[in-house]
């Protein structure tokens, strides 16, 4: 067992240990919402940036106690609706600061609806807020106003932290984090290597904790992972690529992985992402931020749909995957429109792929779901078969 | 129970306006097949850029309610589901038209030229992407939409903001990006179609635009105070069709017959209508709810407006610096906001006597309630709109208790 692996399985079961014990240590601590925040900045501000994560054994009484009776009533998916319960619960009640990023709608709506919680119920703990605003659009006049936005939170980080972030501080947390992300790619390709050294549930936590603790922490033990990785067991089974909504918690990957077959790549945020969007050291550190600021896309969504489509189809065929199953969250809005078009490209390459649609976020009875996919699995050598299912209906 | 179960009376003048939607639509696929260009967008978008532009559009949102009223919204959400789409929401159904031409309803949309499409949410414009695919024309993209109000607060009385005070309800910063990206649609629009925008047509339209929505106002007004009410709400939403061409002689002639017909009505006197006990506002954006028939008839209570009847003021706006198109990038990024306040500013402008809202059953007093009925207002919540049991016993309970 690598003792490096169990730390930061630790840390993703404990994500909040780290932001305590920061906390402890008299830190400060900047939750933040999705993947495309820039940490750099916040890391170079001094703070600890923790990525907020939804759970689906969260009860969603503070929900419906503080916000749905502030609006007219809105289907939240899951995990959104988690994440805003935890904020509402005192799960993450050591957050000082919170960004929240103009991403999918469920997401945006956080800030107003937090805004607003507070407004009516001012005994509820809640960190100081921060919209950051984001055009969806790849175009010139779009850059410029990701770059504007990008420059208010950089002045909104120094007066939190009462500083000044200097280009050199800056470029430093910038080429900490590259590495960083040099590390966890490496780590990625423990899973796409041929047989695969880790499991997808693995890589989840990996992935998943490498945002709630010191990033030089992280990157260490990744290091140590690292070089104990011809020490961890080859997998063998069906090679899976999971597309559709993200995956925040563990559970869909336990559920595949016990048929058998190991999640050797993934295409949603949770996930090898958190390898992708090295910043260029070329430029000066916070046009460089700017720039990827303004081109990694929100929850997903670029424009136009083929460049979603190509990335995630490119994704599967670079991890020489066996098989796909899209998994799209009851409620979903951003990931559903392009899977059809993802299946049909995979298609093209001989890849089969199970069309999961209308997936409940807490599972709470999964061995319907896991007979499906073990029949899935079991089929999958006949090559560009689709299987579609929803709980709305079969349909094939 | 009130013993007179009169129902009430159709207008003329709405009956003509219902009719001139369909003439109009088959006039522009005739004038799309002499290779004239059409559009289709989201509402309350670009509507009166392309007036301007004299480029017939339809909007998203009209064509799914088309689709709904012709009984077809179930069969075009099983075709998106099974070309592997979601089959909901609604705005998406007119995707699902083209891909079952043969089913859609008035013989479907003529070949548009363009399909403008924002990110109101995630979905809307991907919907706009694989319409503009499927039938073989290019998407134009805009940021935002006027339900995405995301980093500014609004003030209480924000709707009093909306005519001069426009800047005050909108992210500057959103409004700068929506003006620039205005600019390139205009651009693109003029070189698609090799004619140029005039500043002088486009100012034009939105001041007609003023005016249609400030005979609207007239017309509400007259409605509101008479007793009992002359117009029904199924006849006050079909009005609403006319807002979607927007600043055009066409919709403030319809208008304007409307609003004769409707001072006749009042003319004539109060006994042309049918009586009404209670006096409801129903604060949603929805249509004539399934219940009312059931309400009207058992309780004589009477619906006699929706949110829909209080967004002439919120269209209309004053030009600044010249610029129309910079007022129309404010209000492309808010129309308005569901909120209780606003819904005061409603009952008391239509002297009613009780309000029905839409809630999800919380188990906790919504700020809905507590706001509106700290105005005085009685206030009911149901779970949907429906007629059924549940519904009707919820509304048999409201009036016993908090209106006989």
């Amino acid at each position: 067992m690598s003792t490096a692996l169990e730390r930061l399985r630790e840390q993703y079961r404990h994500p909040d240990r780290a932001a305590r014990a920061w906390k402890a240590n008299g830190g400060k601590v900047v939750g933040y919402l999705c993947d495309n925040v820039p940490d750099e900045l916040i890391g170079a501000a001094g703070f600890l940036p923790v990525r907020v994560s939804g759970d689906p054994a969260t009860s969603l009484e503070p929900v419906r106690r503080y916000v749905d009776g502030l609006f007219q009533p809105t289907r939240r998916i899951g995990f959104a609706e988690s994440m805003l319960s935890r904020l509402l619960d005192g799960t993450y009640e050591y957050l000082d600061y919170l960004i929240v990023p103009h991403n999918r709608h469920a997401i945006q709506a956080i800030y107003q609806e937090l805004l607003r919680a507070r407004g009516a119920f001012p005994e509820l703990k809640l960190p100081e807020l921060y919209p950051l605003d984001r055009s969806w659009l790849p175009f010139y006049a779009s850059e410029v106003f990701n770059r504007d936005r990008l420059l208010d939170l950089h002045r909104t980080l120094e007066t939190w932290s009462d500083r000044t972030i200097s280009d050199e501080s800056l470029s430093e947390a910038i080429s900490a984090r590259n590495e960083h992300r040099i590390l966890l790619a490496r780590v990625a390709a423990l899973r796409t290597a041929d047989p695969p050294r880790l499991s997808g549930v693995d890589a989840l936590h990996v992935f998943g904790s490498s945002t709630t603790m010191p990033r030089a922490a992280h990157a260490e033990l990744l290091r140590a992972l690292l070089a104990e990785a011809d020490t961890l067991p080859a997998r063998t089974g069906p090679r899976v690529f999971v597309g559709g909504s993200p995956h925040d918690n563990p559970t869909f990957y336990e559920i595949v992985e016990s048929c058998g077959a190991t999640v050797v790549a993934e295409d949603h945020c949770w996930g090898s992402r958190a390898a992708d969007w090295t910043i260029r050291t070329d430029l000066p550190p916070l046009q460089a931020l700017a720039a990827r600021f303004h081109q990694q896309p929100a929850c997903s969504i670029a424009f136009p749909m083929h460049v979603t489509v190509e990335r995630c189809v490119r994704r599967a065929a670079l991890a020489q995957v066996d098989a796909a199953i899209f998994f799209v969250l009851e409620h979903e809005t951003a990931q559903v429109w392009e899977t059809p078009d993802e299946i049909a490209a995979l298609a093209e390459r001989g890849i089969p792929s199970l069309h999961l649609s209308e997936q409940p976020y807490r599972m709470a009875e999964p061995d319907g779901l896991r007979a499906r996919i073990s029949a899935f699995l079991a089929s999958a050598g006949k090559a560009g078969s689709v299987s579609t299912s929803g709980r709305a209906g079969e349909l094939t | 129970m009130t013993a007179e179960p009169a129902r009430p009376r159709r207008l003329k003048s709405v009956d003509a306006i219902r009719a001139h939607q369909r003439a109009w639509l088959a006039e522009t696929r005739e004038r799309a097949l002499r290779g004239e260009p059409f559009a289709i967008c989201n509402s309350d978008e670009c509507e009166e850029i392309l007036t301007a532009l004299d480029v017939p559009m339809v909007v998203i949102n009209y064509w799914s309610a088309v689709i709904a009223r012709e009984g077809k919204t179930r069969h075009f959400a099983d075709v998106l589901r099974a070309h592997g789409y979601p089959a909901a929401p609604s705005h998406a159904l007119g995707f699902g038209t083209t891909l079952d031409p043969e089913n859609a309803p008035w013989g479907g949309l003529p070949q548009p030229a363009i399909i403008v499409g924002s990110t109101r949410d995630e979905g809307y414009l991907r919907v706009a992407e694989l319409w503009a695919r499927q039938v073989g024309c290019p998407v134009f993209p805009l940021d935002f939409n006027f339900v995405g109000q995301f980093s500014v607060t609004l003030p209480p009385d924000w709707w009093t903001r909306m005519r001069d005070d426009w800047e005050s309800v909108v992210d500057p910063h959103r409004l700068a990006l929506r003006h620039e990206q205005l600019k390139g649609l205009v651009a693109y629009l003029e070189l698609l179609l090799g004619r140029p925008l005039s500043l002088a047509r486009l100012r034009e339209v939105v001041e007609q635009r003023n005016r249609q929505m400030d005979l609207w106002i007239e017309a509400r007004d007259l409605i509101a105070h008479a007793r009992p009410c002359p117009v029904s709400l199924r006849d006050q939403l079909a009005l609403y069709q006319v807002t979607w061409q927007r600043g055009t002689e066409t919709s403030y002639r319809l208008l304007h017959d409307y609003y004769e017909e409707v001072k006749a009505l009042l003319a004539d006197g109060a006994e042309a209508a049918p009586p009404e006990r209670y006096r409801i506002l129903m604060a949603t954006t929805g249509p004539d709810p399934a219940f009312h028939a059931y309400l009207r008839e058992r309780h004589g209570a009477v619906i006699v407006t929706n949110n829909y009847m209080a967004i002439a003021e919120l269209y209309a706006g004053t030009i600044h610096d010249d610029d129309p198109l910079r007022l129309l990038a404010a209000r492309q990024l808010f129309l308005f906001e569901k909120e209780p306040h606003w819904y005061v500013m409603q009952a008391r402008q239509w002297g009613v006597d009780a309000v029905i809202g839409l809630e999800a059953p919380s188990g906790y007093p919504s700020e809905y309630r507590q706001v509106i009925e700290a105005a005085g207002f009685p206030y009911l919540a149901l779970p949907r709109d429906a007629d059924d049991p549940e519904v009707r016993a919820m509304l048999d309970a409201f009036v016993a208790t908090r209106l006989a």
